[in-house]
């Protein structure tokens, strides 16, 4: 049966690999392939030049990471009650003669090569870091298979639990990964920034006998990857395989039928996942019954008439989005408050801080999703309704606008405070913000609408969109910032120089917002 | 060939609300049982738990003789499912897809896929992907994936969905030849029409009871509805009604 397995699950890959390579004959989706792998060249070069990565990662650093990855991965199984299969998997492979245990066999043969791909981009981003980058691959294919496995046991195992219980865990496991996931993103944004402090508060932790026990395939890949000898290095490697393989064996000792839970599991995916690709967000909410109605104003205030019924609606699906909101917005404050707490001195720092503000524009644009991404399958019944064009666009553009600005001042009075930076420069900076944000929305609606694949699995932005967004918010602001900078060389009043800068600017952003009316208008209706 | 006996599906939490309560029927070969009901009838729970992809709470199903429960696996090489909406493979060919359902269910290659498509009017498509297959077509798919293995028991959950004129009246013809070969067949279907025409008996669920089971005349005499009367009008008898709680064959 197992060849039987191994036979479609071939099938499968050969049609997934056929698709790739076809997908690469569209222009934008080859620019955003050549943009990813610029990228990656970037980081390798970076990684190998000595100046740039300096000391390389430490064995500490790096515990913290395979302790931070197990971790997750194994947390991750208390958010499935029951393995998570594909939809396709669920109509035609559940009915079929395959027994639970099979069935588990087919999920590994699906998940080992994506945790195989996940451990390359790893390895390139962190390969040129260390010293033997051919260990780090191995002793993180194996740290992320026995992570795998023992998810893969948690959710099958979970499937015997009461549902009172079952939720329960899953809130911790959803706790845990949340936790691990922005302190592990913390250090290492500190840890980058080379500016120490937290390290040698983690590192001890992630590294004690206790963790080394817990989290022992994570141990033995630290030990693997930095062993100063042979038998070492022999020694922690059948540690290593012993865990993977220990945990392998493990998962098929417990005979559970898990189909009725993943059938459930599996369908909440979807839908969180085709929440995502509408908009970058989504309701987790498996029973689909709670709403949340408080902090929304009623519908009939005089705001809400019209094209603003639009920004109601908008308003109700954020308040009852709010777990995955959070989320969001928190990595875009990883991204800034590390640099603002460590550059606290003198006015060049602060304008460090201020330019970090800039990646936090993208990131939340992107959390703030309640605009057009998410209607991306009712363009039909949107242009059904009786406004303008242009008066529809506004409004839906309107609430990640309205509080992607609110966060952006709060941050930059907070990153201000205590600075010695002018009155001009932070009126300047607040002045600018409602701009970056603006135009940054704009260009995620407009990606959106120009890389989304027609036909199935619409309303994504694909990878080309998602990687040339952020290049394509700095083509538009850099007009305004290099008439400023000119200005500002050539001796004229700061004042003059800003304010021609955002002139341009402005002009910009006005621009794009009509060429994301026409584009919406013009969109061949695909739902 | 197919047997319910005394099934019961509660969801949730213990306790939680009744899907299907001790619902027993059965459906001998060459046997087409029409599975009607309002929405939330239960219906797609029964074949859900027939094809073995929800535990019952209660009762136990049988596939030719297999315990759904007890030997999935043998009970599965005997069934077919084919879901209201389904979801096929996306980046396999129609042609692969067929291929797949070979593969699992271990089909000889010398059974002729190409002559189902061609039935289906499927046979131009055949290289295309399945995720840009429309609805009507993946419903197709679906039912050639579903006949290619030539199941002893067919479990159809509306399968007119998305169908063209010539589809359906394909679907029809396919259901009665399965039928003929021996076939044990369920169809839940909103399209009272079709049942009326198709099936061999019928069994109307409501908050997952049996209100009635029998051959279309049984239950119009147990709707105390008259010889001509359509099963529209007796579905609307029983179901809104008061109708009986019980089976009206032996």
């Amino acid at each position: 049966m197992i060849i039987v397995l191994l036979q479609l699950w071939w099938l499968r890959q050969r049609g997934v690999l056929r698709q790739l390579v076809r997908s690469l004959k569209q222009p934008v989706r080859l620019i955003g392939l050549l943009a990813v792998l610029v990228g990656f060249g970037f980081v390798i070069w970076a990684g190998s030049n000595d100046q740039i990565r300096g000391a390389g990662m430490t064995r500490d650093s790096f515990a913290i990471l395979g302790a931070m990855l197990f971790t997750m991965g194994v947390a991750s199984g208390f958010v499935q009650e029951g393995p998570r299969f594909t939809s396709a998997d669920v109509d035609f492979l559940f009915p079929a003669p395959f027994s639970p245990r099979q069935l588990l066999w087919w999920r590994l043969l699906q998940a080992w090569p994506l945790t195989l791909v996940s451990v390359l981009l790893m390895s390139i981003a962190f390969g040129a870091r260390m010293a033997r980058p051919g260990r780090l691959v191995i002793g993180m294919a194996l740290l992320q298979f026995s992570a795998l496995h023992l998810q893969l046991l948690i959710s099958v195992l979970l499937t015997r639990l009461s549902d009172r219980a079952a939720k329960r865990l899953r809130g911790v496991g959803r706790t845990v990964t949340m936790v691990v996931l922005f302190g592990g993103l913390l250090y290492l944004v500190v840890a980058v920034s080379q500016a120490g402090g937290l390290s040698s508060l983690i590192a001890p932790v992630a590294t004690s006998s206790v963790a080394r026990i817990v989290l022992f395939p994570a141990a033995a890949c630290v030990d693997f990857v930095f062993a100063d000898s042979t038998a070492s290095m022999v020694l922690a490697l059948a540690r290593l395989l012993a865990a993977a393989a220990g945990t392998l064996a493990l998962l098929f000792v417990p005979e559970v039928d898990y189909l009725e839970d993943s059938v459930a599991t599996t369908a909440r995916f979807a839908r969180l996942l085709s929440a995502r690709r509408r908009g970058g967000l989504l309701i987790d909410d498996p029973q689909g019954t709670r709403t949340a109605r408080s902090l929304v104003p009623r519908p009939s205030v005089l705001l809400f008439r019209g094209p603003g019924a639009l920004v109601w609606k908008n308003l109700l699906v954020m308040a009852r989005s709010w777990k995955t909101v959070v989320p969001g917005l928190l990595v875009g404050l990883l991204i800034v408050l590390p640099t603002a707490l460590l550059t606290r001195k003198g006015v060049a720092n602060g304008h460090i801080a201020l330019a970090a503000l800039i990646p936090a524009t993208i990131f939340w644009s992107n959390a703030l999703a309640f605009d057009l991404r998410r209607e991306f399958d009712r363009l039909d019944e949107l242009r059904a309704l009786p406004f303008a064009p242009t008066r529809l666009v506004l409004a839906e553009l309107l609430v990640p606008w309205v509080f992607g600005v609110v966060l952006q001042e709060a941050l930059l009075l907070t990153i201000v405070a205590g600075r010695s930076l002018g009155g001009v420069r932070f009126a300047a900076a607040a002045a600018a913000m409602p701009l970056l944000m603006f135009v940054a929305i704009v260009i995620d609606n407009l990606a959106l609408f120009l890389f989304a694949p027609k036909g199935a699995g619409r309303g994504s932005s694909g990878s080309a969109g998602q990687a040339l967004r952020p290049i394509a918010w700095m083509a538009a602001i850099a007009p305004g910032v290099g008439v400023w900078y000119v200005l500002l060389s050539n001796h004229f009043d700061p004042v003059i120089a800003i304010t021609a800068g955002l002139v341009i600017d402005v002009a910009i952003a006005v621009l794009l917002f009509f060429l994301l009316v026409r584009v919406y208008e013009s969109r061949a209706a695909t739902t | 060939m197919i047997e319910v006996i005394g099934f019961s599906k509660s969801y949730g939490s213990e306790g939680g609300a009744d899907a299907v309560r001790d619902l027993t029927f059965t459906v001998a070969p060459s046997d087409i049982l029409g599975l009607v009901g309002p929405n939330g009838a239960g219906k797609t729970t029964t074949l859900r738990a027939l094809a073995g992809m929800l535990k019952p709470s209660a009762g136990s199903l049988r596939i030719g003789g297999f315990d759904v429960t007890r030997e999935p696996v043998a009970a599965k090489r005997q069934l077919a499912l084919v879901p209201d909406t389904p979801n096929p493979y996306e980046m396999l060919t129609v042609r692969e897809h067929l291929e797949f359902t070979r593969l699992a269910y271990g089909v000889s290659a010398e059974v002729d896929a190409e002559a189902l498509l061609a039935r289906f009017e499927l046979s131009a498509k055949r290289d295309e992907l399945c995720g840009a297959l429309s609805r009507g077509m993946r419903q197709k798919l679906a039912i050639c994936c579903a006949l290619l293995h030539q199941p002893k028991a067919l479990l159809l959950d509306e399968p007119l969905t998305g169908l063209d004129p010539h589809g359906t009246r394909v679907m029809r013809d396919v259901i009665r030849d399965a039928a003929i070969a021996g076939t044990a067949i369920v169809v839940s279907s909103h399209q009272l029409e079709l049942v009326e025409r198709v099936c061999t008996r019928v069994l109307i669920l409501k908050k997952g009871s049996k209100v009635v089971e029998g051959t279309l005349d049984e239950v119009r005499a147990a709707a105390a509805a008259g010889a001509q009367a359509s099963l529209e009008e007796v579905f609307f008898k029983l179901v809104d009604g008061d109708g009986p709680a019980a089976s009206a064959s032996s």
